[in-house]
């Protein structure tokens, strides 16, 4: 009896999510089997032709080496200054601790097109950064509607997952292993780079990857950022859904999408069992 | 007719059976102890009165009335938990006043119940606080209190003091006696404590393995214990190992005399250490044996002299305000001695 | 330690600039996304609330997310409890939380391909669908840790006490879990309010929501309307945070899960 009762009590949610995820992503997959034909009109098959199209097609490999690219570059980026927040926010013993973490994550409760807007304040012609270059007679930088915009704000909005991510794996670093590297004579760079680096290693592949697979299917960003000229998978899924209204091409590339990250996860659960 | 009545209880877990066949009767009034080590039943036997587990055979009977199918909310038992269980949301008197509202007793009668089971344990003058601004020892009457309001048929306690200090288990414990008595509940009550059970109970029921191993008084348990491991559970003493012979039982050089010994083979012997002496050049007893003293512990009211004979370790104590063990020395040489009747035996 | 100080600093100062400048912004005077602005003017807040679209796109993105965090407690609730007891496979918690694991574009498009067929494209049904497979799996998660932060003997002594499993439940299990399940409700209304990607594959003109009309507007023209837009829904979701966080506790509740 107790058994049937906790299937019960689960059935709303289970139904929910059968009809909401299981079911379209179901239909999804069966989408990419279908193909379009040269008129644009959708032909029901059951092939992989559409893979086929999509995998001849060299523009394909050329985004994704893009996407992978910017992601790449995103995820470093954010560890990168990410990390010390992480540290300083996990070794902080204010009154400010509170605050701190509130403001490292405070980005997430704010939608990515207002972040975006924000950007291109900053970084557009009439904005902060060429603003005061222009002030001091420097020339404008296309900060914006490029890939250079994109990269700046997709580093940005992967910061806040990559932080979160690294403390908490940052509980597996004891601050008494780095007071007792001290004690031995060992200076805090060379603490750093023998103790709290090793340790935090694990942490910092989890938020490398984290961020990195929230890069790869961004979508906000690269969308507003780019003012048409930028070109990733999450983009292409769009267009082609909502715009070429191609959508085995667009189930097609999700499922690629799906399959690239998980290579990545594959990859990273072989790295991390080498490090081990 | 005992007024709490267990018949032939079982209980399995998977494949390890955690109660077999354990029969047990409370008179009306009294205070039963579950003793035992971890892992013998006596909680799962405690949560099957209460309800709590359903016994896969046997029947618990209540003044006559089969109980065993009833689920705890229709059992009239009060249950006091290890860990206290004190709802947190609520307010002492409220958590006193529980069980009340579940009866239906209406508001002004509920409180004023509420608050003279509080008055019982002392703790009238908390009734407005939350169970998290209490101490443990509070926390631990507060649950008495609760488990009281509902005038329980009987009264379950799982190791209700398991969780506070030495000094405070003792007041407790003599607290709780006088409670129970007072309100003439028929109580039994779980513990691994062997000296809180012999201290606080009418009867002792020492499980072992899913079985009671011995039912008896504190005395009975004590004194003469029915199988060597309620013999071993219980107190300390000295174990010998000896076969049969002519006359008593052969161990190494010495033959031990006893009251009662099993017809042949080999033997367990114990000797509770209070009923050993420290014989002086000119002492005799049933049973002497040579050593060597290799430890005084000083305990207050008792002194745990621990002596190496040929045939082992023998715990000897010696009440503090006896003279004989001042000036004694780890190494000294020591001769101990022992009643015939103070042997207890057991087939091996 | 002086150089991690630094260099967090200057993290810090990347990560919130452009909130900063978003918030500055929306009190420009200018219509051009010049920063410094060069006059403060409260004319774009003005503006949002004369813009009928706007209003519209936010009525009903509160509607949408009263009724999703509704259905996500309702449907959450019980399924947390069955978790949280042990009732069900531990598998089961893992399948609710499938939804996580892929990006929301995804979940976007799988759901255009089966509701657009079914003409639920831009019905309130629809959308609501689309923003549960998001919200649902926090929903569980948190409600999972607050019941299975409740002593399992407190159900046991409201028992022996004579409460049958209703009153149980009602009187012991429920006030207890009534914390986290505001935390749970908070955060679901947050999600859903704020929710995009999933929202402009399901939208349509019937129905809209306001991250989408915010979207849709950065795609076409910038103006500082826009920030304000921001900056009105940022207040917002803070005033909602931090007046839940009086009330229960909500940093508490979320910090343990």
């Amino acid at each position: 009896m107790k058994r049937s009762a906790g299937f019960l009590l689960c059935l709303p949610a289970m139904a929910l999510l059968a009809l909401g995820f299981l079911w379209p992503f179901t239909v999804l997959i069966r989408m990419s089997l279908n193909r379009t034909d040269d008129g644009g009109t959708l032909v029901p098959d059951l092939s992989l032709a559409t893979y086929g199209k999509l995998a001849a097609d060299s523009f394909t490999w050329s985004m994704t080496a893009d996407s992978v690219r910017l992601s790449a570059i995103a995820a470093s980026l954010a560890l990168l200054l990410g990390y010390p927040m992480a540290l300083v926010l996990f070794r902080s013993r204010s009154r400010f601790r509170g605050v701190l973490a509130v403001a490292a994550v405070a980005p997430l409760l704010v939608s990515g097109t207002a972040r975006v807007i924000g950007w291109l304040a900053i970084l557009g012609d009439g904005g902060l950064i060429n603003g005061a270059f222009a002030a001091v007679g420097l020339p404008r930088l296309a900060l914006i509607n490029n890939w250079t915009g994109v990269q700046i704000g997709l580093t940005e909005s992967v910061m806040p997952y990559a932080v979160l991510a690294l403390l908490a794996g940052f509980g597996r670093l004891d601050r008494r292993l780095e007071e007792a590297a001290a004690t031995l004579g060992a200076r805090p760079l060379v603490t750093f780079w023998t103790v709290t680096l090793p340790l935090t290693l694990p942490a910092a592949i989890g938020a490398w990857l984290l961020a990195f697979l929230l890069g790869v299917s961004a979508f906000i960003t690269p969308k507003l950022m780019g003012g048409g000229r930028v070109f990733v998978l999450a983009t292409e899924i769009y267009d082609a859904a909502m715009q070429t209204l191609d959508w085995p091409a667009a189930a097609a590339l999700s499922v690629y999408v799906l399959a690239l990250l998980v290579v990545v996860l594959l990859a990273q659960a072989a790295l991390s069992r080498r490090l081990a | 007719m005992p007024y709490l009545q267990l018949e032939h209880l079982t209980r399995s877990f998977g494949n390890s059976v955690a109660v077999r066949d354990l029969s047990l009767g409370i008179e009306r009034g009294g205070l039963v102890a579950l003793l035992g080590p971890s892992g013998c039943g006596k909680t799962t036997t405690l949560r099957m009165v209460a309800g709590l587990e359903q016994p896969d055979g046997g029947r618990i009977l209540v003044g006559g009335r089969d109980v065993t199918r009833l689920p705890p909310y229709r059992r009239r038992m009060g249950v006091v938990f290890q860990s206290y269980a004190l709802f947190p949301h609520l307010t002492v008197l409220s958590n006193v006043a529980f069980g009340l509202r579940m009866q239906d007793v209406r508001g002004v009668e509920r409180r004023r119940r509420a608050a003279v089971a509080l008055e019982m344990v002392g703790l009238g003058a908390h009734a407005g606080k939350r169970p998290a601004q209490l101490s443990g020892g509070q926390q631990q009457r507060v649950a008495v209190a609760r488990a009281l309001a509902i005038e329980p048929d009987v009264l379950l306690l799982d190791e209700p003091l398991s969780a506070l200090d030495a000094k405070l288990r003792e007041e407790l414990r003599i607290e709780m006696r006088a409670l129970q008595r007072r309100v003439g509940a028929t109580a039994v009550f779980v513990t691994h404590d062997q000296a809180e059970a012999l201290a606080m109970s009418d009867f002792v029921a020492v499980m072992h393995d899913g079985v009671i191993a011995q039912l008896g008084t504190p005395e009975d348990v004590f004194e003469r214990p029915a199988t060597p491991f309620v013999a071993e559970f219980v107190g300390r003493s000295a174990r010998l190992i000896g076969t049969v012979e002519a006359g008593g039982v052969r161990a190494g050089p010495a033959l031990l005399r006893a009251a009662t010994v099993p017809v042949s083979g080999r033997v367990r012997a114990f000797v509770r250490p209070h009923r050993i002496r420290l014989l002086d050049a000119a002492g005799i007893a049933d049973n002497m044996l040579d050593g060597v003293v290799t430890a005084i512990d000083y305990t207050g009211e008792v002194v745990q002299i621990v002596v190496e004979t040929e045939l082992g370790r023998v715990p000897v104590d010696i009440p503090a305000t006896q003279e004989g063990w001042r000036g004694l020395q780890p190494g000294a040489r020591v001769r101990v001695g022992w009643a015939a009747a103070d042997t207890l035996c057991f087939a091996a | 330690m002086k150089v991690t100080t630094v260099l967090a600093t200057f993290g810090y100062l990347f990560l919130l600039s452009p909130l900063a400048v978003v918030t500055i912004l929306s009190f420009s005077s200018d219509p051009y996304l010049i920063f410094p602005p060069p006059g403060v003017s409260l004319r774009w807040y003005v503006a949002l609330l004369g813009s009928q679209p706007v209003l519209q796109a936010a009525g009903k993105s509160v509607l949408l997310a009263l009724l999703v965090t509704s259905l996500a407690v309702l449907a959450g609730f019980p399924a947390a409890l069955a978790i949280a007891r042990g009732m069900v496979p531990s598998w089961v918690g893992g399948l609710l939380a499938l939804p996580l694991l892929l990006p929301t574009l995804v979940i976007g498009l799988a759901l255009l391909m089966v509701l657009q067929p079914l003409g639920l494209l831009a019905t309130w049904p629809g959308l609501a669908l689309g923003h549960l497979m998001v919200v649902l799996p926090f929903v569980v998660r948190l409600l999972t840790t607050a019941l299975a932060s409740l002593p399992a003997s407190l159900e046991d002594a409201a028992a022996t006490l004579g409460a049958g499993p209703l009153r149980a439940f009602l009187l012991v299990t429920l006030p207890l879990a009534a914390p986290g399940a505001v935390a749970a409700a908070t955060l679901s209304f947050l999600l859903s309010f704020d929710e995009t990607v999933i929202s402009l594959f399901l939208v349509g003109p019937r129905l809209t929501t306001l991250p989408v009309t915010l979207f849709h507007y950065a795609e076409t023209r910038v103006d500082p309307m826009l920030a304000a837009l921001a900056v009105s829904l940022i207040v917002l979701t803070l005033a909602i945070v931090l007046l839940v966080d009086r009330i229960v506790g909500l940093t508490r509740v979320l910090g343990r899960a």
